[in-house]
């Protein structure tokens, strides 16, 4: 998708533009097969630092529109670009359905400069389709609670903001960011790695039910886990969402080095807790691996026994496009579950489908504040990806 | 703090039910049969590749079959190459093939349902399957008995008021006959198994566009005040397949299309069109107000089947150019048959809502396209501002919800012609699955397996609705074998019926729409 300055136009004749690119689509249809439809479930704007980002934001398009075809924004934030003056460039990503149907839909990039961003979100507020829904999808590798004056130019205008914590290079304060700002707004915010963390939850949700292994959840008592660089967040939010279901409460936090993270979790009031039931911690250890993809690689659960039930274990890999579960109980077969690697566009056109909050993840980064807010502050900034 | 339940499982909230259904091994009865290759295992194998199979599931196939587990992976294989929606990678395929078994066996015998047993007993503990099972009976309606006292006998259904493990039986339809024998079948399902255990499948409510059908009524309120009898003029239902018997012949001959497809598909279509609003998305619920239509669809008694049924068959014709036979001329199929290949009826439902609005069903084999939608017509403006003129009157808004292909809803309006003059002309505002959500629908099989997996029977038919239904067409069939005809009304082949079928409509001022 390479242009030359010559290919921008103003913005003001972004509207003209896409009317003659759909006459031309029309009129290369004339007389061949099928029909043109402009295709649009929701209006999407893709928030991208610089022009390399926007575009790689560009080439992720065609795959986004094909599962959930939108009217598309990418809003480019150019750190030299010249003037006050916003550029845009218009497109459409057409495709052919099995009933011969030409599915078209626009892709409109905005660039402009740190000082024009509220000019250029003027430019989106007269482009998004009436009655469509609007989400952002935050591309740019900063939080975008910490992103300042531009998020906040564009936010408004998003029912669902998506982003995404792996790479993140500071998890602690950019969790405590977003957390405080979806405190204050009503708008969803949505982390694509709790969509990463799926196949997790459903695996150990399945391997560690109580019909399976009864009573292994209320005597956890340690966790170990190992993810590849830049996955700390998607691992914090794991641990997250387990403290948060279990009922456990953060006490502290300690990085022992860059590579190295342990908690220390308290056990709630469960009901089979209550009465002084298991005052044992929870001792969770986290490794980085310094290759490797930015996936949680492997688990370890153990429990202890209680006089009645056995201790155990479970072990879960990363393995290929599966998870794997592998059981202490030698007379259970390993399990597994599908966990493709799947390109962020898609996991994007699938969130784009669910528009209400999602309590469980609201309660799961909840715990990763708490988290955050236990790990010492020096601790804290040897953290590093 | 909240109070973590631990008795039940706390990491399953906010994960839907769909995602997480319990462990249990599915036997499939016919493992080896056409229903298993082309439909069951590639919809077991897309649900593995969604990850929304249990992760301890085992899949066994049950058949009289010389097969081996291998060779039932074999089987499966190609079943899954040849038919599944989205295509074998290896990797998957060995994920999921580690999971299929095999177990030869004689429905009739006695022992063959102690080898099972013992089969499943000791396959289960290795997947941590807590012994609850799923049974599909994909095998001819003469089997049911059998098998399902076979399972009953031999020890294989787990107790109907304990949860785990669990026991659920998957029925295909026809449900009998007639209405005695769907009764028998009844019975002897009942003897054995407990009505929440029973899954009576048809596989059309499984359709994405189907269901869409609740979703449409009872999830926009611009509909719902609009769907009675003040405002409908009449509804449409057809069903149309462009294929004669072709290889279907044998179980054809002993059919016909009252019972292939208005007994089960169309009359449980519509029951969803004409519902009342229920309370709640429960399975009993929504199967409750189902029962309520069928038990208010008004009986056509038998001196009256003339009036409101025409049956017919199709006689030599052409299909896209192409010379197409007559349903006696088709192999298999005698040559004095009398099975209906088409019936068009008039039906009245009683009750506050409809009353007065006739529904108009269609349905046939060797038609000119396969096309199944359901027409809303509404009646006309009650004072007539525009075209005037008596002989070109407005055309009537008209909601189409089309079933297949081309899945998705159309409403025609009136609108003004731009110039000087107001002339309305009709025009369609149109909405179409392929074009708004591109991406491709789940089997109906897929959904539908996956929901006897997690215990939602809400799109499965109950006995009392099967026998419902039985109990109205029942009238017809009684009347058609009365009348002793050996020659029914014909259409030609490629052809959307026979005149009697117009005639019908026509009776009423209505016309069949053009498809």
């Amino acid at each position: 998708m390479d242009r030359s300055p010559d290919d921008y136009i103003d913005p003001v004749q972004i509207e003209r533009e896409l009317a003659a690119i759909w006459a031309t689509i029309d009129g290369q249809q004339k007389g061949g097969r099928g029909t043109v439809t402009r295709a649009s479930m929701s209006n999407v704007m893709i928030f991208c630092d610089g022009e390399a980002q926007a575009l790689d934001a560009a080439n992720r398009i065609p795959l986004l529109v094909q599962h959930h075809p939108a009217r598309v924004l990418v809003l480019a934030l150019i750190a030299d670009h010249p003037g006050d003056d916003v550029r845009a460039w218009v497109t459409a990503h057409c495709r052919r359905t099995s009933d011969g149907t030409q599915l078209c839909a626009e892709h409109i990039e905005l660039r402009f400069g740190a000082s024009s961003a509220e000019r250029a979100a003027s430019v989106v507020r007269s482009l998004l389709i009436a009655d469509l829904p609007s989400a952002m999808w935050w591309l740019s590798p900063r939080p975008p609670a910490l992103a300042g004056a531009v998020f906040d130019a564009f936010a408004p205008m998003a029912e669902q903001i998506i982003y995404d914590s792996v790479g993140w290079s500071d998890p602690p304060r950019a969790v405590l960011a977003m957390t405080r700002w979806a405190k204050s707004h009503r708008t969803v915010i949505f982390n694509l790695a709790w969509r990463r963390l799926k196949p997790w939850r459903r695996i150990l949700a399945q391997s560690l039910a109580p019909t399976l292994v009864p009573g292994a959840l209320q005597r956890i008592d340690a966790i170990e886990l190992r993810h590849g660089p830049h996955a700390l967040p998607l691992a914090w939010l794991l641990l997250g969402w387990l403290a948060c279901r279990l009922g456990w409460q953060p006490r502290q936090g300690i990085a022992k080095t860059g590579d190295q993270l342990t908690w220390q979790f308290e056990r709630g009031t469960g009901r089979s807790n209550a009465g002084g039931g298991n005052p044992r911690p929870i001792q969770i250890k986290v490794h980085r691996d310094n290759e490797g993809a930015a996936l949680i690689d492997q688990m370890r659960i153990a429990w202890h026994g209680d006089g009645e039930q056995p201790a155990g274990s479970a072990d879960y890999r990363h393995e290929g496009h599966y998870i794997r579960h592998f059981p202490s109980d030698p007379a259970l077969l390993p399990s597994s579950i599908p966990a493709p690697e799947q390109r962020l566009e898609q996991m994007v056109a699938a969130q784009l489908a669910h528009r209400a909050g999602d309590a469980l993840f609201t309660d799961a980064i909840a715990i990763s504040e708490a988290m955050a807010k236990v790990m010492k502050a020096k601790d804290a900034a040897t953290l590093s990806q | 703090m909240n109070d973590i339940q631990f008795d039940e499982n706390p990491l399953t909230s906010g994960l839907a039910d769909k995602l997480l259904p319990q462990a249990c091994t599915m036997v499939i009865f016919g493992g080896a049969g056409d229903l298993s290759r082309r439909k069951l295992i590639p919809a077991l194998y897309n649900l593995a590749l969604d990850g929304l199979l249990p992760t301890q599931f085992a899949v066994v196939g049950f058949a009289v079959d010389a097969l081996t587990d291998e060779s039932f992976r074999e089987f499966a294989r190609e079943g899954i190459e040849t038919f599944s929606r989205r295509s074998l990678s290896e990797e998957d395929w060995e994920d999921f093939a580690g999971h299929l078994f095999y177990q030869q066996g004689n429905f009739s015998d006695a022992a063959s349902y102690a080898a099972l047993k013992a089969r499943l007993e000791a396959l289960e503990p290795q997947f941590g399957i807590p012994g609850s099972r799923v049974y599909y009976l994909a095998i001819p309606p003469s089997f049911i008995d059998t098998c399902v006292f076979g399972l009953h006998d031999g020890g294989l259904v787990a107790p109907a008021d304990q949860p785990l493990p669990f026991t659920r039986l998957i029925v295909e339809k026809p449900i009998g006959r007639d209405l005695p024998s769907a009764r028998a079948v009844n019975r002897s399902l009942k003897a054995c198994f407990a009505e929440h255990q029973l899954y009576r499948i048809d596989h059309y409510l499984g359709k994405e566009t189907v269901q869409n059908i609740l979703a449409m009524r009872f999830g926009n309120s611009i509909f719902e005040p609009l769907w009675n009898s003040k405002y409908i003029d009449h509804v449409q239902i057809t069903v149309a397949e462009a294929e004669g018997v072709g290889t279907r012949a044998g179980y054809y001959e002993t059919a016909g299309a009252l019972r292939d497809m208005v007994q089960n598909h169309i009359l449980q279509l519509l029951s969803l069109i004409a519902m009342e609003p229920p309370w709640s998305m429960r399975a009993d619920v929504i199967r409750d107000r189902r029962l309520d239509l069928l038990q208010c669809l008004r009986p056509i008694r038998s001196r009256d089947v003339d009036r409101h049924a025409v049956r017919a068959q199709y006689a030599s014709g052409f299909y896209r150019g192409k010379n197409a036979p007559g349903y006696r001329r088709e192999e298999r199929v005698a040559a004095d048959s009398t099975t209906e290949t088409y019936v068009a009826l008039r039906v009245f439902i009683d009750n506050w809502r409809w009353a007065g609005v006739p529904i108009y069903i269609r349905t046939g084999k060797a038609m000119p396209k396969r096309v199944s939608e359901v027409a809303v017509q509404f009646k006309a403006v009650p004072h007539m501002l525009f075209n005037t003129d008596t002989d070109h009157p407005l055309e009537p808004n008209v909601l189409a919800l089309r079933i297949q292909p081309d899945e998705g809803m159309s409403l025609r309006i009136g609108s003004k012609l731009p110039g000087p003059k107001v002339r309305i002309y009709p025009v369609k505002m149109d909405f179409r699955y392929g074009s708004t959500f591109g991406d491709q629908s789940p089997e109906a099989y897929e959904r539908l397996l996956l929901d006897v997996i997690v215990g939602d029977a809400t799109l499965f038919m109950r006995d009392d609705a099967v026998e419902a239904s039985w109990q109205w067409i029942q009238p017809i069939l009684d009347a058609w074998e009365a009348s002793g005809e050996r020659w029914l009304p014909e259409y030609p082949a490629g052809t959307w019926g026979p005149v009697e079928a117009d005639r019908l409509i026509d009776a009423d001022g209505h016309a069949w729409r053009q498809l």
